[in-house]
């Protein structure tokens, strides 16, 4: 891993960064119909940002199972990238 | 609708001064505004991404896409068909062969790259050459259209891949219209140009009333009433009484209308737009031979002078209604402001009229031009905000950039997209 684990806020920034979306809008519950960003573009780049920063492998079928923001962080946290 | 005057955003110094024309509206016209794409991402970090996605090299990914060849038209199907699904109201494989790969011989509009693993089309897009010219700056820009990528690759960033590898190859690329896909594709790595304006003109209220006077006796009362009004209005507004112009339909270009036609293409040329040339054989190959949809041309006329063109198309809406669009328009712009004019009221007037007796909604006209625009308004065009008709752009050519962006409009039209099915 390139970065030790980060917490959940920097884990929601990171999102919001990927999905150019703000980050009152990113919450765990927020579901990623609700989010215009996190589409094709914008889950491309949360592939790209865990795999330079975490050296982590998101696949596009992992990725396509996602729904809503949780999974991204339940993801994170089964690689060792959230912090408790 | 016309936006305040504002800098052109990194538009060069030495950026010749754009000359008058005889315009229609006197008024001055802003530049051009562009935004930056929003925190792009390297080519080379997708290139990666995409190639470890797929278990390729990213070497093997870029010898995976290239323009597709006659032999590939049953994968080209096959992804359409995985994409678009059973539903087509067109048939698909003569729609394909029209536009980008014609029999021998044949004539087509546009390349199709494909991006291929083995005999397989995983993803494809559309480029059609256009030559845009501002004033004295030309060159070729491609117009993107008909990104697909195979649904089971989708995240995978293919299609940003796809995007961005096209514009690597050709320099510049324009993108006309966007949907919620791929609308932050574009944002994050096209430039943002201003958007396209859609108008509408109300020709029956049937359905309009219907929604909300009851019982349907008054509706249909108010509707006829409605109706009738407009029409008188028309009458009013698009009467052009001692121009001599005469308006018929063209069915065909053969050579004796070509040559005609090319002299007004010629003359509608104005140096206070970007200019995106047309020539006959395409106009009729795109008007004429659609496969997807029926286009209905008109052609105008001063004595035996040809002085404007419009084409239009039906749309069907919900409900089983339909509207009309005009796809295209073509005004001879070296006549003087009035003269213009008459003549856009009098193409405006026949197709109305035409729509109406058809049975049509209301006629819808998109551009992005706003000197034209602002003969709409007068006539009851209402401005209707349309999320989707956006304009972005590359273009690696600073000084054609700079010229285009001190222009305030283009003479784009829907013949230049791909939203031509019915």
């Amino acid at each position: 891993m390139s970065q030790t684990a980060i917490t959940l806020t920097e884990a929601l920034e990171m999102m919001a960064d990927a999905f150019n979306e703000p980050l009152e809008n990113v919450r765990p519950d927020t579901p990623r119909d609700s989010i215009p960003g996190w589409d094709s573009m914008g889950a491309l780049m949360l592939i790209a940002e865990l795999d330079e920063r975490f050296g982590i492998e998101l696949t596009a079928e992992v990725s396509r199972e996602m729904r809503q923001v949780q999974h991204v962080l339940d993801f994170l946290a089964q690689h060792g990238a959230l912090s408790a | 609708m016309v936006q305040a005057a504002r800098p052109v955003a990194g538009a060069s110094p030495k950026s010749p001064a754009v000359p008058s024309a005889p315009q229609l509206a006197q008024s001055v016209q802003p530049a051009a505004v562009a935004q930056p794409p929003v925190a792009p991402i390297p080519r080379e970090k997708t290139s990666r991404l995409v190639a470890r996605a797929l278990g390729l090299s990213p070497q093997a990914l870029e010898e995976a896409f290239r323009p597709a060849t006659p032999a590939d038209l049953p994968g080209v199907l096959a992804l359409r068909h995985r994409v678009l699904g059973e539903a087509l109201s067109w048939d698909d494989a003569r729609y394909v062969r029209w536009r980008y790969l014609p029999e021998a011989g044949g004539r087509g509009l546009a390349t199709c790259w494909v991006c291929v693993r083995g005999e397989e089309v995983l993803g494809m897009i559309g480029t059609e050459a256009l030559q845009v010219s501002a004033g004295e700056a030309r060159r070729e820009v491609h117009a993107a259209m008909d990104l697909m990528v195979r649904p089971d690759l989708a995240d995978s960033g293919l299609g940003v891949w796809i995007n961005q590898t096209v514009c690597a190859r050709l320099g510049c690329v324009l993108a006309i219209g966007s949907n919620p896909n791929s609308r932050s594709v574009l944002a994050r790595t096209f430039e943002t140009l201003p958007d396209r304006r859609s108008y509408t003109h109300p020709l029956h209220f049937a359905h309009f009333m219907a929604k909300r006077l009851s019982p349907r006796p008054l509706a249909w009362l108010a509707s006829r009433a409605a109706d009738l009004l407009m029409v008188g209005l028309r009458g009013w507004r698009l009467w052009t009484p001692g121009a001599g112009l005469s308006m018929a339909q063209l069915t065909h270009m053969d050579d004796a209308v070509a040559a005609d036609i090319e002299a007004l293409l010629r003359s509608a040329q104005r140096p206070d737009r970007v200019e995106v040339a047309r020539d006959v054989a395409t106009l009729a190959h795109r008007l004429l031979a659609n496969p997807r949809t029926r286009c209905e041309v008109w052609l105008v006329r001063h004595g035996a002078r040809p002085v404007g063109m419009v084409a239009t198309r039906r749309v069907p809406i919900e409900e089983g209604r339909h509207a009309v669009q005009v796809l295209d328009a073509v005004l001879d712009a070296t006549r003087g402001p009035a003269a213009q004019r008459a003549v856009l009221r009098t193409l405006l007037a026949g197709v109305c009229a035409r729509a109406y007796r058809g049975g049509a909604d209301y006629l819808s006209w998109t551009l992005y031009d706003p000197a034209l625009e602002a003969e709409l308004q007068p006539l009851m065009f209402r401005l209707q905000p349309h999320p989707f008709e956006t304009l972005s752009w590359v273009c690696p050519d600073a000084d054609f950039r700079a010229a285009v962006l001190s222009r305030p409009g283009w003479s784009l039209s829907e013949i230049h997209t791909d939203r031509d099915s019915a």
